[in-house]
């Protein structure tokens, strides 16, 4: 009976991740290398023969004279239920929005920003045609695959899912959250901490979540360390900097992602505090 | 006593009538005066345990007279007139018990103590304590099956870095893969950890070990021995490719005494009482309970996103009862109850995985009752029959997820030997195993195996069953030095409704008085798991795995019929695996395309004198697995190469044993990752998997100590114990852990060097 072994061992698994990490490794929060750190969907869900446009949130605080370079397809979903590596790559309907074409920033002194609408994701009016009506309500899935590739090699690959359901069956649709401030001890964020350690949250707005879904906050900072990388509703995290980081003439950037329980995505960017 | 005081009150009247005695005595013996006769009782125990001894010779000196003690330890001894003059004229005797495995008990006696009439108690001191609550085995586990690897009480339970647990101890046996540390299974011979049933006396029971893997769930005190059956097993077990585990518990003394044992240490404590119960029958009753998670709350740090509610703990129950009608005739009745839970709420987003939140639950429990009769019918016609009725309770919660197993378990044995002359033996029997499944299982998509969105809950709930029937037929056929055992199993496992035929066998060969070789074999099924056939898990048309395997050893055994001396065991295996469950990244899940193999040759060498035991198990192998489609193959998930262990155990006078363990393993293979997806949606990183195995975790190495002392009392014992484990702090490497985006990795090494201290008392 293996289930058993595995239910005990996960509750190890938890244990352990709790009581243990390994300082070494970057941390989450920690901007600085390429990251794509979320992929916006005007609407995360859709009826057949609507679209919904892509804005990719992608970071790169230590970047100095890379090249950069990106693509964005789509394609049906290829059996990410069953464990396929999330990818158009052996697909045969692939909708490639962006093909491995040059971008930088809108600004030399911002490394971090949500990019402009790369492209839009159209559901065919037959799309649910031979769906069940579970799939039909809980959506079929069209794979978004956005890659970005540095100085021509490193590549990081990310992918979203848009949510193609029935309009008689789910007739209301999934909406993104919405992240009104992020408040930096209880004020909102408009310039650098002054003080070794600080309290950071994010507010949103409650009626844009649907019934039951919690708002899950993901922060990102250039410098210091949060406690908690992420937070639930009305969590806060503590923001803790050196004197060296409080001295330090670069300007920081602090970047909350919100996100609610079926795909929706949201964000917001402070740079140059 | 009596004739004593007499002559001092009396001693005109006991002159005359004394007188009037002899003369009436005279013609029929002149030497022997019938007054002067007397008779010396005594009862023999062991020391410490209060244990009667039977069959043991008590001498009295200088007259050289002996007795044996009866069952209950009793004896007498008859002195006539002369001896009673002899003794009397020499002021003392000297009593002295010899027996083998006890030092030679020695003990003067002034002629007026002797001439008291009183009843003297004799407590010899054993040579080696090694298992105080051990007991003789008698007839229940005739049949030897050709692969069985056993650990008796005595030898689990005092193998350092075992804790004196008896699974634990049994995965140093050759043939038997070091599992990582915390996990809870057993592999054998290079399978999977689902490859290997658990047993207790011969029925199935769903876990082996608590969690974390300390402790297994039978008390050890109670527990006569350990069997792992591996490649070329008999046809009176099946349904597992790898083998088969059992604990065996151990018959009840039935003597007079009440007996016991008590323990505390750092992790768990436990109690264990047996008594004779009425003429014909006695009984054991035993419990442990744990406190693991209270050390475990009290070292984990200060953290506000994480709550241990209810601290990791478990708890067992262990009841038996036996009763003779007759010689013929034994019913004994087994129950067993294991319980293991540990809530905890993670009050913010786990950071591997933020839908990793809120309450978690997990508890498992199960028990068994299992009544059994010996029935020897005849002088050559023997029967047994055992059935064991259970429940398994697991239960999973974890935010929105869910697993909910309720299991009714039904297994029964059944065997009829017939002995049809001093060389030729046949047995037929049954072995029957029935579940019913309540179930309500709550599972995200990500949870349920895949990588969809995880807010999509699968939910299911209902009822399954499986039954499962096997029936053997085994002959020996003895032929002077050569023995033959062909055997067949017929198995049905329903619901995937299938029906096989096994044929399997053995041959030994006896070359001489040391040598023997012995060669078996045949074809293993192994069901479906029912997840894997579950429509909305699973696939309901999976079918079962299936074996063949083959294993070849020799032994040579220097005894000769002695407890000491040197033993040799070396065995080549081979397994051809096919028909395996593989997963597929379609609609069908699992499909039975795997096909693997398992090669090796283990060697065990064992030399034990009255103070010293040293034991040497080595076990190179080779495992391999690949699907049918595939050319290429892929290392098993548990082939380690090599596998070395070495023991060594002194006793020392003053009830003094140092033990210690060695061990050496190749590390387990592992799939590197070389990259990631970042799910937006999830905020996480999905792994991209490099070549299946490709790379090895580094060698395991561990060497562990263990100090034993016992204060011996006449009628208890006093056990401390100090169990060292790592103790050159070996940093060995048990899995790679990885950043958040796989981008950077480490390995997590095991514990680090850590010591368990003990106290036991058992009278």
């Amino acid at each position: 009976m293996p289930h058993v072994n595995f239910l005990l061992s996960l509750v190890l698994v938890f244990l352990g991740s709790a009581s243990c990490s390994d300082a070494n490794f970057r941390e989450r929060f920690e901007l600085g290398p390429a990251r794509i750190l979320g992929l916006i969907f005007s609407h995360p869900e859709i009826n057949p023969g609507q679209s919904t446009s892509i804005q990719p949130i992608f970071s790169f605080e230590n970047q100095t004279s890379e090249t950069l370079e990106h693509r964005l397809r789509s394609c049906a979903d290829p059996g990410l239920v069953f464990g396929v590596n999330p990818t158009c790559e052996n697909s045969t309907d692939i909708n490639l929005m962006v093909d491995w074409t040059a971008f930088s920033f809108t600004s030399p002194n911002v490394k971090s920003e949500i990019l402009g609408p790369l492209g839009n994701v159209t559901a065919t009016a037959d799309f649910l045609i031979s769906s069940s009506e579970a799939e039909k309500t809980n959506g079929k899935i069209i794979l978004v695959e956005y890659s970005v590739r540095i100085n021509g090699t490193t590549v990081l690959n990310s992918f979203g899912k848009v949510r193609v359901t029935d309009p008689t069956l789910k007739p209301v649709k999934n909406q993104n959250p919405s992240l009104t401030n992020i408040l930096l001890n209880s004020q909102s964020l408009a310039s650098r901490p002054t003080a070794l350690k600080n309290d950071l949250a994010a507010t949103f707005d409650p009626t844009s979540l649907d019934t039951g879904e919690e708002f899950l906050a993901s922060y990102f900072i250039s410098r210091g360390e949060v406690e908690y990388s992420r937070t639930l509703g009305e969590q806060s995290t503590e923001w803790e900097l050196t004197q060296t980081d409080l001295e330090a003439t670069e300007t920081i950037t602090v970047i909350v992602v919100g996100r609610d329980e079926r795909g929706g995505v949201t964000a917001l960017v402070r740079t140059g505090l | 006593m009596f004739i004593d005081s007499f002559l001092k009150t009396n001693l005109l009247c006991v002159v005359f009538c004394f007188t009037a005695l002899f003369q009436s005595q005279i013609g029929r013996s002149q030497e022997i005066d019938p007054l002067l006769q007397i008779t010396l009782k005594g009862r023999v125990y062991e020391k410490g345990t209060s244990k009667p001894l039977s069959g043991l010779k008590v001498f009295l000196l200088p007259i050289k007279k002996s007795t044996e003690t009866d069952t209950n330890g009793f004896f007498s001894l008859d002195l006539d007139s002369s001896e009673v003059q002899s003794l009397k004229t020499e002021g003392s005797a000297t009593w002295v018990a010899n027996f083998p495995g006890y030092r030679r008990y020695e003990l003067k006696e002034a002629w007026d103590s002797l001439n008291q009439g009183r009843e003297r108690i004799f407590r010899l001191e054993k040579e080696i304590y090694g298992a105080v609550l051990e007991t003789t085995v008698t007839d229940r586990n005739k049949s030897r099956d050709p692969t069985r690897k056993s650990l008796s009480q005595r030898e689990f339970l005092q193998i350092p870095g075992s804790g004196g647990d008896p699974v634990k101890a049994a995965q140093n046996l050759p043939g038997v893969n070091r599992a990582p540390g915390f996990s809870s299974f057993v592999v054998i011979q290079g399978s999977e950890p689902e490859d290997t049933l658990y047993n207790i006396e011969g029925h199935e029971i769903p876990l082996i070990f608590h969690a974390g893997g300390f402790y297994s769930v039978g008390f050890p005190e109670a527990v006569e021995g350990v069997d792992i059956l591996t490649a070329g097993y008999a046809a009176n077990s099946g349904r597992a490719l790898g083998g088969h585990l059992n604990l065996r518990f151990r018959d009840l003394d039935t003597t007079e005494r009440f007996r016991g044992v008590g323990y505390v240490d750092l992790l768990n404590s436990g109690i264990l009482v047996e008594s004779k119960a009425g003429q014909n029958g006695a009984f054991l009753l035993a419990g442990r309970q744990s406190y693991i998670g209270f050390v475990l709350k009290a070292v984990l740090p200060e953290n506000d996103a994480f709550d241990l509610t209810v601290a990791p703990s478990f708890q067992d129950l262990l009841g038996i009862y036996e009763y003779k009608f007759s010689n013929d005739l034994k019913f004994r009745l087994l129950g067993i109850y294991s319980n293991d839970i540990v809530e905890f709420l993670f009050e913010r987003p786990l950071e591997v995985d933020p839908s990793v939140r809120g309450d978690f639950r997990t508890q498992t429990q199960f028990y068994r009752i299992i009544p059994a009769l010996n029935y020897r019918i005849n002088d050559s016609t023997d029967f047994t029959f055992s059935t064991a009725l259970g429940e398994d309770e697991i239960e999973f919660r974890g935010n929105t997820n869910r697993f909910i197993l309720d299991i009714k378990a039904l297994t029964t044995r059944g065997e009829i030997t017939k002995t049809w002359s001093g060389s030729q033996k046949s047995r037929a029997g049954f072995d029957n195993r029935y579940s019913g499944t309540d179930f309500d299982i709550a599972l995200t998509g990500s949870q349920s195996g895949g990588n969809s969105n995880s807010s999509d809950i699968i939910t299911i709930g209902g009822y399954s069953e499986q039954r499962e029937i096997g029936i053997y037929l085994t002959h020996e056929a003895n032929l002077s030095s050569l023995s033959i055992e062909p055997s067949v199993r017929f198995d049905t496992f329903r619901p995937s409704d299938e029906n096989y035929v096994s044929p399997r066998g053995t041959l030994r060969y006896s070359w001489d008085s040391l040598n023997k070789s012995r060669l078996s074999g045949g074809q293993y099924y192994q069901p479906p798991l029912p997840q894997e056939t579950s429509p909305e898990f699973g696939n309901p048309n999976l079918k079962s795995s299936k074996a063949k395997s083959f294993a070849l050893g020799h032994e040579i055994d220097f005894r000769e019929g002695s407890s000491f001396g040197w033993v040799l065991d070396n065995e080549v295996f081979y397994k051809w695996l096919y028909n395996l469950s593989t997963e597929t990244t379609d609609s069908t899940r699992y499909v039975n395309n795997g096909l693997g193999n398992s090669t090796g040759w283990q060697i065990s060498l064992k030399h034990k004198t009255s103070v010293i035991d040293v034991g040497l198990n080595y076990t190179y192998s080779v495992s391999r697995r690949w699907e049918q489609s595939a050319t290429e193959k892929f290392p098993s998930a548990f082939d380690q190469t090599h596998n070395l262990g070495i023991l060594g155990g002194i006793e020392i006078s003053g009830n003094w044993r140092f033990s210690t363990r060695f061990r050496y393993v190749t590390g387990n293979p592992y799939t590197p990752i070389v990259g990631s997806f970042y799910n937006s949606e999830t905020d996480t990183y999905l792994p991209i998997n490099g070549a299946r195995f490709s790379q090895r975790l580094k060698g395991f190495s561990q060497l562990d100590f263990r100090v034993d002392k016992r204060v011996l009392f006449d009628t208890w014992t006093l056990s401390f114990y100090l169990d060292l484990q790592n103790v050159l702090n070996s940093k060995n490497q048990e899995q790679i852990n990885y950043s958040y985006d796989y981008s950077q990795s480490a390995a997590i090494t095991g514990l680090p060097v850590i010591g368990t201290l003990g106290v036991k008392g058992e009278f």
